[in-house]
């Protein structure tokens, strides 16, 4: 389904990176990096005469945390200019008219730097081998190290491509994905440092997490994989999306590829949120969180399902929003999101990348949460914080829920005139308020365990004023799952516009022949008056087109 | 199963409008390419060439206006036309890292030709395109000629019917520009059909079946070469006679003679223009050699492509 992966590009990509002169020093400075730093751990561990294993562990612990560090410094700057520089020496056009899909161009290149990198990593197993002579090392948390690195590498090299994949500037890419890497990148290490943490019962920070029963610690395990597996998808769909010619009809794997994720998605919240959801000891805590991660997924649900109504489909959807949106400026705006390019495709993914960063900051929230409910202190340091993000997060993913997905839903459905604003907007505004409404309830009802800050006391003393009780919350919960399931099917509706008839590509005021004009006047040497013909373009195109009538596609 | 498989025109172009924000770069561009020929799509720089090559490669949509390649329209089916056109542009970079023969062979690739296909297809475009003695040599030593050569492989690669050739010429040396007229000569004979853009007009003038020329974005002339000539060619003829010596007397005695609509003299050189038969030309010389005014040589001065893109064209942008 996605061809032969790239191939092609892939033998590229490595031929040409591997074969630079800085592809090797790059490999000697990396080494050399890393091979100074375990030297600087170990001298700085070394005079508390540590037993041999846990010295050894400090030494493995610092080998990963140097690995990561070069992993986030070198994978951006390999990735970030796949597609920027493609573009900026114009070979990209020759790929573009090629039989090479956006599908096989993005795995390929996300192949051909994973491949050239994996000698980086490969290359520093002699300096691993010392650590380990240490002893005190399971291989299964060693094998555990090295897959998340590899996972890592995969990730920052998602986010290169993506970004370069919208960008026309190299230099706008590189920062772009450096700014990526270091806003996105930590809090990833973080889930997957919660989750190791929770299962290995080590004590420090994450004591509060032995509170939770063995048995339902795998729960935490499982957000850095998700987060991974998020981002990597969202990343190459997103890519894919960008580098589609608008009258691309090559979306069928990626939309096939995307409804399996969904489904993953979805399985994951009916068997691991939701049963996790009813164990958990204090009601209100575990239904705030759950609330939160609710909302989350069920927004990346819809967001998946309008990536693929837009890569997969063809853009023409798109496109037919920008003709209703010509028609006035309101409408123009519903329909801007939707189209790619330049400073709107910068948008776009921020809006996209935003609502991932507040969604995951949002189940964070919710595992220090549910660890407060069961101990009575914060987990994190400052769970207030988190907690208004993860307000913040169901605003956010509330307002894009309803924004983007009405847009996107009404210009499919080609809702005309001021009703497509109004509904939009006024969704939107609803959307919020019952979004607040319901913040507004958790706060009362959670007011008792969670310690407020004071500028939070003041806002709880604010919002107090409108106070919205249960059933509220109850009809929020049901909004959501009613937007949820209206997106699921909208997203399903989608995956058939493709074989929608009557959209064709085209413009505001955009008369398309479907068959040839007969044969235009040429000059010919015969042919009198000798003059050079001037011809009136409208007047030129208006007879051919009065000339060719109806006919059929070739 | 196209529709136009076997007909007279592999490209047409209809009503083709660009719009750029506010400026409009093409105002409705309309002509036709037929099978088997050369087509030079001539313009001052600006004029909306590239802009035209773009959309005919597919790479960008018009605002209106229509193309077929082969019968193909350029927007509906985006991917028979490419299978259809081989396009160069103006500029390419090229990959650091492989060789010649890795880089065609990387398109031969993204082209999906495999097995024996491609070694036969590969060996004829190095043999046309003379690469032979280059397959090893990495790709970015290659000189701007050799790369010119290297793309134009890259374009043939998959065998297609109609070249799109943005500026192929450009920023080559005299020889390599030589060559590459060649090159194209030989691609005609091998029933390919060429459009190529070029505001260097002698390069295409020599080459060229057909020519279509556009400013600000409207195609002012287009059409075969001969027949603009034709069109163009005014009643008078022009010559150019060198003196041995100049004299006060020169003008008076060949505006005298009848059929001289003008005539003027810079230093040595006699310019003028005769309106009668060519045979009747011969009146003037004569009037020259009875005042004994010596000349050393006359030269006939023909329209050719370049006078004619100097009176169609004002050197405008759009």
């Amino acid at each position: 389904m996605l061809g032969n992966l790239g191939a092609p590009i892939i033998r590229k990509e490595v031929f040409s990176l591997v074969r630079r002169n800085r592809w090797f020093w790059a490999q000697f400075i990396y080494l050399l990096v890393l091979a100074g730093g375990m030297a600087i751990v170990y001298a700085s561990n070394s005079g508390f005469r540590l037993p041999p294993e846990v010295l050894g562990g400090k030494l493995v612990g610092g080998f990963f945390a140097l690995q990561l560090g070069l992993v986030f410094l070198i994978f951006p700057g390999l990735a970030a200019t796949s597609f920027s520089l493609e573009r900026a020496e114009k070979s990209f056009d020759l790929l573009v008219v090629s039989d090479l899909s956006p599908a096989e161009l993005v795995w390929g290149k996300l192949l051909g730097i994973l491949g050239s990198a994996f000698y980086f990593l490969v290359s520093t197993l002699p300096i691993l081998a010392v650590c380990i002579f240490f002893g005190g090392l399971s291989p299964i948390s060693i094998i555990v190290d090295y897959a998340f690195l590899f996972a890592m590498a995969i990730v920052v090299t998602s986010w290169g491509i993506l970004i370069s994949s919208m960008s026309r500037s190299n230099l706008l890419a590189i920062i772009g994905t450096y700014a990526l890497a270091i806003i996105l990148g930590p809090m990833v290490v973080s889930l997957y440092a919660v989750g190791l943490n929770a299962m290995s019962g080590a004590r420090g920070i994450w004591e509060a997490l032995e509170s939770i029963p063995p048995d339902e610690r795998w729960f935490l395990l499982t957000a850095a994989p998700a987060a991974i597996l998020v981002f990597i998808s969202g990343c190459l769909i997103g890519a894919t999306f960008f580098l589609s010619s608008p009258e691309s009809n090559r979306g069928i794997p990626v939309r096939v590829y995307f409804t399996l994720l969904i489904l993953f998605a979805l399985a994951y919240e009916a068997f691991i949120i939701e049963p996790l959801n009813r164990k958990v000891m204090s009601p209100s805590v575990a239904q705030f969180g759950s609330e939160g991660i609710r909302t989350i997924w069920i927004t990346g649900v819809a967001l998946f399902l309008l990536l693929i109504g837009i890569a997969g489909a063809r853009v023409e959807t798109s496109l037919r929003a920008v003709r209703q949106a010509a028609l006035r400026p309101m409408r123009w705006w519903c329909a801007w999101p939707l189209v790619s390019g330049g400073i709107r495709g910068w948008v776009l993914s921020s809006v996209l990348l935003a609502a991932g960063f507040f969604g995951l900051l949002g189940a964070l929230s919710e595992s220090a949460a549910i660890v407060e409910a069961r101990t009575g202190s914060l987990v994190f340091g400052k769970a207030n914080a988190m907690v208004v993000f993860a307000w913040l997060a169901d605003i956010f993913a509330a307002w894009i829920f309803a924004y983007l997905g009405l847009a996107f839903l009404f210009s499919t459905l080609g809702l005309r005139g001021g009703i497509n604003w109004f509904l939009t907007v006024g969704v939107a505004i609803l959307t919020i308020l019952l979004s607040i409404a319901r913040i507004n309830t958790s706060m009362l009802l959670d007011s008792d365990q969670i310690l407020f800050s004071p500028i939070m006391q003041s806002l709880m003393r604010f919002e107090s004023r409108f106070p919205l009780d249960g059933p509220t919350r109850d009809g929020v919960t049901t909004v959501h799952w009613i937007l949820g399931g209206l997106f699921f099917i909208g997203g399903l509706v989608s995956l058939r516009v493709q074989g929608l008839p009557a959209i064709r590509l085209r413009r505001p005021g955009y008369e398309f022949l479907e068959s040839p004009p007969a044969p235009a006047p040429v000059l010919e040497a015969a042919s009198a008056p000798a003059t050079l013909e001037n011809p009136s373009p409208e007047a030129d195109g208006e007879a051919n087109r009065a000339e060719s009538g109806a006919g059929g596609t070739p | 199963m196209s529709a136009a498989n076997g007909a007279a025109k592999i490209l047409q172009v209809s009503g083709l409008r660009m719009q750029f924000g506010t400026k409009e770069v093409l105002k409705g561009i309309s002509f036709e390419v037929a099978r088997g020929e050369i087509f030079g799509f001539i313009g001052p720089n600006g004029a909306g060439k590239t802009t035209t090559i773009r959309i005919l490669a597919t790479l960008l949509i018009p605002t209106g206006g229509d193309v077929w390649v082969d019968g193909y329209h350029a927007l509906t089916h985006p991917e028979q036309v490419r299978r259809r056109i081989g396009y160069m542009p103006d500029y390419v970079g090229v990959y650091p890292g492989l060789t010649v023969a890795e880089y065609l062979e990387f398109f031969a690739g993204a082209y999906r030709i495999h097995g024996r296909r491609r070694k036969s297809l590969l060996a004829d475009v190095i043999d046309l395109t003379d690469l032979g003695n280059l397959i090893d040599t990495e790709v970015q030593v290659l000189s701007k000629g050799m790369r010119q050569r290297l793309c134009l492989a890259q374009t043939l690669i998959h065998d297609p019917d109609l070249l799109i050739l943005d500026e192929p010429a450009s920023g080559l040396d005299p020889r390599a520009r030589i060559e590459f007229r060649v090159l194209l000569r030989e691609l005609r004979r091998m029933g390919k059909t060429v459009l190529l853009s070029s505001h260097i007009l002698t390069e295409l003038s020599e080459i060229c079946d057909s020519v279509g020329i556009i400013e600000q974005g409207e195609l002012v002339a287009h059409g075969r070469v001969d027949a603009i000539l034709d069109g163009l060619r005014e009643s008078t003829v022009a010559y150019a006679v060198q003196l041995l010596r100049s004299g006060d007397a020169v003008l008076e005695t060949i505006l005298a003679v009848p059929g001289v609509e003008s005539a003027s003299l810079d230093d040595r050189m006699l310019r003028f223009r005769f309106s009668g038969n060519e045979d009747e030309v011969h009146r003037v010389f004569s009037a020259l050699c009875n005042r004994k005014i010596v000349f050393v040589s006359v030269r006939r001065e023909d329209e050719n492509l370049e006078s004619i893109f100097m009176k169609l064209t004002r050197g405008e942008v759009s």
